[in-house]
């Protein structure tokens, strides 16, 4: 029962008629892929412990860092970009868009196009704030444990390097 | 009332539609006639508010917005329906997003038309889908229905069919403006007939006057197009002489 509730919502949230099981797998596809390719922070981290006694500093956690989040802007471009085929669906098949601008609530086509996409992009993104957050509580931690000085500007520079600033 | 003032579409350089005016009380069926590319879609679209335009369209005195876009439906030979949903699924949409859906007609069309209700639309042969896109115009509670070329595709019988439906269901104050090419099986019902041509309203007349008049829709046509019955004829005398 509780499935079958899911997913009626899960189809008034896209285009009607929209293969929305294939976009939803997709989505969570390009969202596990991310998260397993930021894995690859812990290869170099856990480089950077065994070697410590040789360094003469502690590595930048945007170093550490590498391109863990590679992915991520894929995935959320990737989920942004469904808006347009969410947008052509009304045109495919039929031309069911003249039904939607005909629809007295003139949104409910914009929603059903942009809702889940945005969703995602925004929860893929959310997942990547976080895992950043946490990768680098491990790295401070490690930081101090070690009795290492962190490093000014930190975020500065991880933004830098990602070209964000 | 639907009314329509000094409209005018152009795309690009080419005029589609010029200085149109246009009454439509409640209650009347319209045919809307002209040759292809004459502006009928053009016109439909224009008051549906799908093309931008210049001039006024109003309906019962107020301008069409998202208020009082559920007073028209739409059908089109290119269909509006969603073809992977099937007939229960579209009825569930209808009746969420216009107060006014009649389920009772949805059903009644439905079952009269034999559609199955668990099919998706898009396994409807093209009869079918033209049957399923007419119900759906007529079922959405819609006081001005427009009709684009609904029948392209079907047989004889199945649009005897509808006429009779047609005749039958429609209330008294609702309204349809039917653009079609197959003058002389609509002339029968029609109380209306508007010509265009070249994006202008060549010709707009009652058929009841007409009757009284002896002439018969085509007639009307066919003289306020400036028909030349005989250019067949002269053509294929041209084209017999030729190749002696």
């Amino acid at each position: 029962m509780k499935k079958q509730r899911s997913k009626i919502n899960w189809e008034r949230h896209t285009p009607p008629g929209f293969d929305y099981e294939t976009e939803r797998s997709l989505f969570i596809a390009a969202l596990i892929i991310s998260v397993l390719w930021s894995l690859s922070f812990f290869a170099r981290f856990f480089d950077a412990v065994i070697y410590l006694g040789e360094w003469h500093n502690a590595p930048y956690f945007y170093e550490l860092l590498g391109n863990a989040f590679f992915c991520f802007p894929i995935a959320i471009a990737l989920m942004l970009s469904s808006i347009a085929i969410n947008y052509a669906h009304y045109h495919s098949g039929s031309k069911s868009i003249y039904l939607m601008r005909r629809l007295p609530n003139r949104w409910e086509r914009h929603r059903r196009c942009i809702e889940i996409p945005l969703a995602s992009a925004s929860i893929t993104f959310l997942t990547a704030i976080i895992i950043v957050f946490i990768y680098y509580l491990i790295y401070m931690f490690w930081i101090n444990k070690h009795g290492y000085h962190p490093y000014a500007n930190q975020l500065k520079l991880l933004l830098e390097n990602w070209r964000v600033m | 009332m639907l009314e329509i003032k000094n409209l005018t579409k152009k795309y690009g350089s080419k005029i589609a539609l010029s200085n149109v005016a246009l009454s439509i009380p409640r209650g009347q069926i319209v045919g809307l006639f002209g040759e292809n590319g004459a502006g009928k879609t053009t016109l439909m679209k224009c008051i549906l508010g799908f093309l931008a335009h210049e001039g006024e369209i109003s309906l019962d005195g107020q301008p069409i917005t998202a208020k009082n876009i559920a007073k028209i439906s739409f059908a089109t030979c290119e269909h509006s329906f969603f073809p992977n949903l099937d007939a229960k699924a579209h009825m569930g949409f209808y009746r969420e997003h216009f107060p006014k859906f009649s389920e009772k007609r949805f059903r009644a069309l439905m079952s009269f038309f034999d559609l199955p209700f668990s099919k998706n639309i898009k396994s409807f042969s093209t009869g079918q889908k033209n049957q399923f896109e007419v119900i759906c115009a007529l079922s959405q509670g819609a006081d001005y229905i427009l009709m684009d070329e609904p029948f392209a595709g079907n047989d004889i019988f199945n649009r005897e069919d509808f006429y009779k439906v047609l005749l039958g269901i429609l209330e008294e104050h609702e309204t349809v403006i039917l653009s079609t090419h197959l003058i002389e099986e609509v002339s029968s019902f029609i109380g209306r007939a508007v010509l265009i041509r070249k994006g202008e309203i060549i010709g707009d007349v009652d058929t009841l006057e007409l009757e009284e008049q002896g002439l018969s829709l085509m007639d009307y046509i066919k003289n306020t197009y400036n028909y030349r019955a005989d250019r067949v004829s002269r053509a294929l005398d041209e084209l017999g002489g030729g190749e002696e």
